[in-house]
């Protein structure tokens, strides 16, 4: 006769009882039903099944139906009924006449409730596992969660619940303890819960008890104070409601003579319970300080998700503790950018978009969800998705001669095609060792005669481009041609006999829902008002003459669209390598489409980037006046969108991909530390004079700049700020390395000492720019062919060298380091030299690496055609 | 020595009506005793106050020689109790419900298969005991009094809802028990012939006061002895010289006649035969009710006719 046998006799009672079924039921309920909502979608479940996170996905979506309602209300009901067993059976009267004493026989049938409470848990979580794994038994093309069983965040989420509805379940024992007629202790409950989940409208609403499960699931309609922790308000009404009930379950059956009695042992059982419920709150605490559990939730918030990408933006190791003007705007006034998108996508989903800044400057038009942009090469990945189709349904082949389907051109193989044939393959991972890397220089302007597709390949007015030709045999090598990309348009309208911009709309665009978008060159003039007007780098930030230039070079370049469209576009690529049904491209399609082809990153209008061995698809755009990408995840549908009305990008987007990369968790991306806050030290305008100057590092130039009264790092497209932290060291936010000035004993600067996050450091000297004389500048002047046959002018303007080159829609100024030795701003990182003169003209141009000399482009006779721009 | 003692045992409801008024309950060791009583009568609160189920107002039980505040445990280990309606749980078998009190009780598991054979259910396999019969259940709940074999048996109402055999069966097996293991037994009941074959000492109850309480033979006599006769005459010599000689007879003489106790039915014939036969006419012969004595006559009728 011992504790154990008393809980095991009280086990045994509810037995096949209606509460214990009850405990089933609810337990099992909301998850089979989750788990056949999941059988029926089978869309949603490949997609969340393929996301991180579905064991979460699946768990906090079975509570928040069971939160709500099912489990305050089970617990009324098997509360009541577990103690209604004596009543029912009117064995109270054998139980008090068996040899048990009365805090036993209150215990022992308190904690069967409990463990029924436990039991109820148990049968939820394993409902919650069969909502998961059975859709993978069903659909072999569901997978089995990838990532671990996140144990600690399911135990830390069971544990907050199991807590939140203690008071219910004490409350509710307590009713159905004292009260014979059944119907009123679930009556009570009925009503106190419906009490209190009118009262999470109330700013008190938390000292009712009976819906604290239910805030934790429903959190818009909460208003009760926030800052009240309802684990220790539950705690206390658990606590409270137990003692209540044994003391009322003493005076009732014990009366005052065993009462007094009692007391003693009842000491001992309070500590017990005083131990339980401390354990209780230190297994809470210590769950709640596990910071395992919550680093890798994402917020509920979308706010939060969007504050948390903003706040992340262009912050690296180092932060300043005053003066830091962080946030979207900031970077992009550091970029000179005047309006952007960002779409957002998460397990499958677009998760936000956002605008901001202005579309047009002078008319203060600000970005809204309805503004256009053409970003440029990104047409590329849409108009790919247009030939795959073609290519699933048979009507072209990726393998085939392309001459085979041009009606009405014919491309001039020649002796460098070396009598291998150009596929559209080849085309579209620009493979095919064509040359016109980009339009850039060839956009025109409203009023223009826009050439034809085959003008254009053949280099004809109105084209101003040089004609397509071969430069290499096919499938070699990797080398960027828009110019492909123009030809392989030309297939799809003489196979489908139809123009390019209606046949895309119709079977591209339309299918992937992207109304907004469109390839119609000129834009149709009921668009016009939605246009972003472009600012391109050129004009030094000015408006793009005509305010965007037109693209004839549709499938190259001329898509017009927003990020909501893009995104779109992603997540149908996304659905459509998953194999979801009525996808835009079946499965095999779009894994063909997305292995890189020849070249290893280069894939069939789409490129492949792996970061730590995880692959992301995507497409960088640039047109004058406009930028823009797109990333998208391969595997567990994250991805995201980027459109700006600027042509200087590349340094935004590293920054917003990194910062949506460490708030999505994207797998790939390694977690960053919270970065480092630092003094600030604000120097003299004398010391800042004296750091400006341009430093030499072994393979690139820094050029430290003052600009609006602080001074300004810049290496290549780098415009990075400088913050002091003593009048010599200073960081930026956007590099990981802190670096501080070398003076001699003149207190004259000689350099910047560069150390990086693991101590390594390196020097960058001073140096200085010169303007060579003019006639220098003119031995420089003339052709040169790099090594891929793009060639290149370099021309004097305004008393500079320029680079004109076909692989940059921009001129690029050549800023002299001595008569031979040169940088562009343009290039990274790099110092090139002119080399020696023969008969007054240099004779090509090399690349000064680490590793030495190396030549890059030899001079050439060929003039290029391509440099028509002022 | 009692095994069951009460002293002025007194106990109000709320509305503070009496419910037992100085009730001196005495069940000898070993004895079976029949608690008699119609419904209403307090029955059911002595038992209920003697298990503690009842808070105790007014008065001491002593139960083996021990209070149960003193030993409650102590005391209920050593006590089997059926009170009232059969304390079953539907939902489970007869062996389950047996295994909850054997686990209570700590007893030895191979009891549950003694008792159920004891009381004939045996075979009830899984069958919930909620769909069982009345008497399966009060079978039942009688197994569950007896699993741990205890000193002191307290029933109340066992043969509710039982056949006529079947209340032979249960009879036999108390009476068994009794003698093979002296086990006492305190049996309730509002029918005084069923309550006569078993049990060794009665007490009879009414309205909360004890009426009687003795050897069950001790209530044989003075079922004998209870009648009061009014027969209704002319008073005369020769009807005293004729009562002088019924020696039997305690007479007592009246305005209009006499009053005799003592007399059973074939007495009152062959009194009023001699009567009329001496030549005094009987207007009327009548059997007396009043005091506490005809009362208690009463009473006992009424438990033989239900």
């Amino acid at each position: 006769m011992s504790w154990r046998s008393s809980i095991e006799s009280e086990w045994l009672k509810r037995k096949g009882s209606s509460a214990s079924w009850l405990t089933l039921a609810g337990g099992l309920f909301i998850p089979i039903l989750v788990l056949v909502g999941r059988l029926v979608q089978y869309n949603q479940t490949l997609m969340d099944s393929s996301s991180e996170g579905v064991w979460l996905l699946v768990f906090n979506r079975c509570w928040l139906y069971m939160g709500v309602f099912l489990l305050p209300i089970g617990i009324v009901l098997a509360a009541s009924l577990i103690t209604q067993i004596e009543y029912r059976n009117q064995t109270w009267k054998q139980v008090f006449a068996s040899p048990q004493t009365l805090h036993r026989n209150f215990w022992s049938k308190f904690l069967v409730v409990v463990a029924m409470l436990l039991l109820f848990f148990l049968y939820f979580n394993f409902g919650v596992g069969l909502a998961v794994w059975i859709p993978c038994l069903v659909y072999p093309e569901v997978p089995f969660p990838k990532d671990g069983f996140p144990f600690w965040e399911i135990t830390e989420r069971n544990f907050q619940f199991l807590v939140l509805c203690l008071p219910v379940l004490a409350i509710q024992y307590g009713l159905s303890l004292h009260i014979r007629n059944f119907m009123v202790p679930i009556g009570f409950g009925f009503a106190l819960f419906l009490g209190s989940l009118i009262a999470m409208s109330w700013h008190y609403g938390y000292i009712f008890p009976y819906c604290y499960t239910a805030m934790e699931v429903i959190k818009q309609d909460n208003q009760t104070d926030p800052s009240m922790n309802r684990v220790f308000w539950a705690l206390g009404y658990f606590g409270m409601a137990t003692v209540l009930n044994y003391l009322l379950f003493q005076y009732r059956h014990g009366g005052y003579r065993f009462f007094s009695l009692a007391f003693g042992k009842w000491i001992g059982y309070s500590f017990l319970a005083i131990t339980f419920l401390v354990g209780l709150v230190f297994l809470g605490w210590k769950i709640k300080s596990k910071e395992l559990g919550f680093s890798k939730a994402l917020p509920e918030s979308k706010v939060v998700r969007i504050l948390l990408v903003e706040r992340r933006v262009g912050i690296n190791r180092f932060v300043p503790e005053k003066g830091l003007a962080n946030g979207m705007e900031a970077r992009m006034a550091v970029f000179g950018i005047k309006g952007m998108s960002i779409a957002v996508i998460h397990r499958y989903k677009i998760d936000w978009v956002k605008h901001y800044g202005l579309a047009d400057v002078e008319n203060k038009i600000p970005v809204t969800d309805e503004t256009l942009f053409e970003p440029g090469s990104i047409s590329k990945s849409v108009h790919a998705l247009g030939m795959m189709k073609q290519v699933e349904s048979g009507k072209l082949n990726l393998f085939e001669d392309v001459n085979k389907y041009l009606k009405s051109w014919q491309f001039p193989y020649s002796e460098k095609t070396k009598g291998k044939k150009i596929t559209l393959a080849q085309l579209l991972s620009h493979s095919a060792g064509l040359n016109l890397h980009g339009f850039g220089f060839t956009a025109f302007r409203e009023g223009d005669s826009l050439p034809t597709i085959p003008q254009i390949l053949e280099g004809k007015a109105p084209a101003t481009n040089d004609p397509l030709k071969s430069l290499f045999e096919p499938g070699k090598q990797f080398q960027y041609s828009g110019g492909g990309t123009l030809l392989s348009q030309l297939v799809l309208m003489d196979q489908t006999g139809q123009a390019y911009a209606p046949w895309m709309k119709n079977n591209v665009l339309d299918p992937m829902g992207m109304k907004s978008s469109f390839f119609a060159q000129p834009p149709p003039g009921d668009k016009l008002k939605f246009l972003a007007t472009g600012y391109t780098q050129m004009k030094n930030g000015g408006a793009v003459e005509g305010r965007y230039p037109i693209m004839p070079q549709q499938a190259a370049a001329g898509l017009w669209t927003n990020a909501t469209d893009l995104a779109k576009m992603v997540i149908q690529v996304q659905a459509s390598a998953l194999g979801l049904r009525r996808s835009f491209l079946k499965k095999e399609t779009t894994q063909l489409m997305l292995t890189p082809f020849h070249d290893k990153n280069a894939a069939l209008g789409f490129f492949i980037e792996s970061n730590l061995g995880v692959p992301y698809f995507h497409h960088e755009a640039g047109n004058p006046g406009f930028a823009g990408m797109f990333v998208g995840s391969m595997e567990d549908g994250n991805g995201l969108v980027v459109l700006i009305n600027s042509d200087e990008g590349e340094g935004i987007f590293k920054e917003i991909k990194e910062a949506v990369a460490q708030t999505y968790h994207w797998k790939g991306f390694e977690a960053k530390k919270e970065p480092i806050v630092k003094k600030t030290y604000a120097i003299s305008d004398d010391e800042m004079a004296r750091f400006e100057g341009v430093y030499r590092t072994k393979t690139g130039i820094i050029e430290i700049k003052k600009k609006d009264s602080a001074l300004v790092q810049e290496s290549g497209r780098n415009h990075w700020k400088m913050y002091f932290t003593d009048n010599k060291t200073f960081f930026n936010l956007e590099s990981r390395s802190i670096k501080s000035f070398e003076m001699d004993g003149r207190r004259q600067v000689t350099g910047i000492r560069i150390e990086d996050e693991n101590g390594n450091t390196r020097l960058a000297r001073k140096t200085h720019l010169i303007d060579p004389l003019n006639s220098v500048l003119q031995s420089h002047t003339g052709f040169y062919k790099e090594k891929d046959g793009t060639v290149t002018e370099l021309r004097i303007q305004n008393n500079s060298l320029w680079i004109y080159s076909e692989n940059s829609p921009f001129p690029m100024k050549i800023h002299f380091l001595s008569p031979t030795d040169f940088y562009l701003v343009e290039v990274e990182e790099g110092i090139f030299s002119f080399d020696p003169i023969s008969n007054g003209k240099s004779t090509g141009i090399s690349y000064l690496g680490p590793n030495g000399r190396i030549s890059i482009a030899p001079r050439t006779d060929t003039p290029a055609k391509s440099v028509l721009m002022p | 020595m009692y095994c069951i003692e009460t002293h002025q045992l007194t106990h109000r409801f709320q509305n503070r009506e009496k419910v037992l008024d100085n009730i001196q309950l005495q069940v000898p060791t070993g004895s079976v005793y029949g608690f008699l009583g119609p419904n209403g009568a307090g029955k059911t609160t002595t038992l209920r106050l003697i298990l503690g189920l009842l808070k105790m107002q007014d008065g001491q039980i002593s139960i083996f020689g021990e209070t149960l505040e003193s030993n409650r445990i102590g005391i209920l280990r050593r006590i089997g109790s059926l009170i009232e309606s059969p304390s079953i749980y539907g939902h489970l078998s007869a062996t389950e419900n047996l295994r909850i009190w054997q686990l209570v009780f700590g007893c030895d598991r191979k009891r549950i298969e003694e008792v159920l054979k004891l009381v004939g259910l045996e075979n009830t396999k899984s069958k919930k005991s909620g769909d069982f019969s009345l008497g399966m259940k009060q079978r039942l709940s009688i197994a569950v009094a007896l699993l741990h074999k205890p000193e002191l048996l307290i029933l109340d109402e066992p043969t509710n809802g039982l056949d006529p055999n079947g209340i032979i069966e249960i009879r036999e097996l108390l009476l068994d028990l009794n003698r093979q293991t002296g086990l006492t037994i305190l049996v309730s009941s509002h029918l005084l012939p069923e309550i006569e074959k078993l049990a060794s000492h009665l007490g009879i109850i009414h309205k909360g006061k004890m009426l009687f309480q003795g050897k069950a033979e001790e209530l044989r006599n003075q079922k004998a002895i209870q009648k009061q006769v009014r027969f209704y005459c002319p008073l005369g010599d020769s009807l005293v010289s004729l009562l002088a000689i019924e020696k039997d007879l305690q007479i007592k003489f009246l305005e209009n006649g006499f009053e005799a106790k003592g007399l059973d039915e074939e007495g009152i014939a062959r009194l009023n035969s001699k009567l009329v036969m001496a030549g005094i006419p009987v207007f009327g012969i009548e059997k007396q009710a009043g005091d506490l004595e005809s009362m208690f006559m009463n009473l006992v009728n009424k438990l033989v006719i239900q």
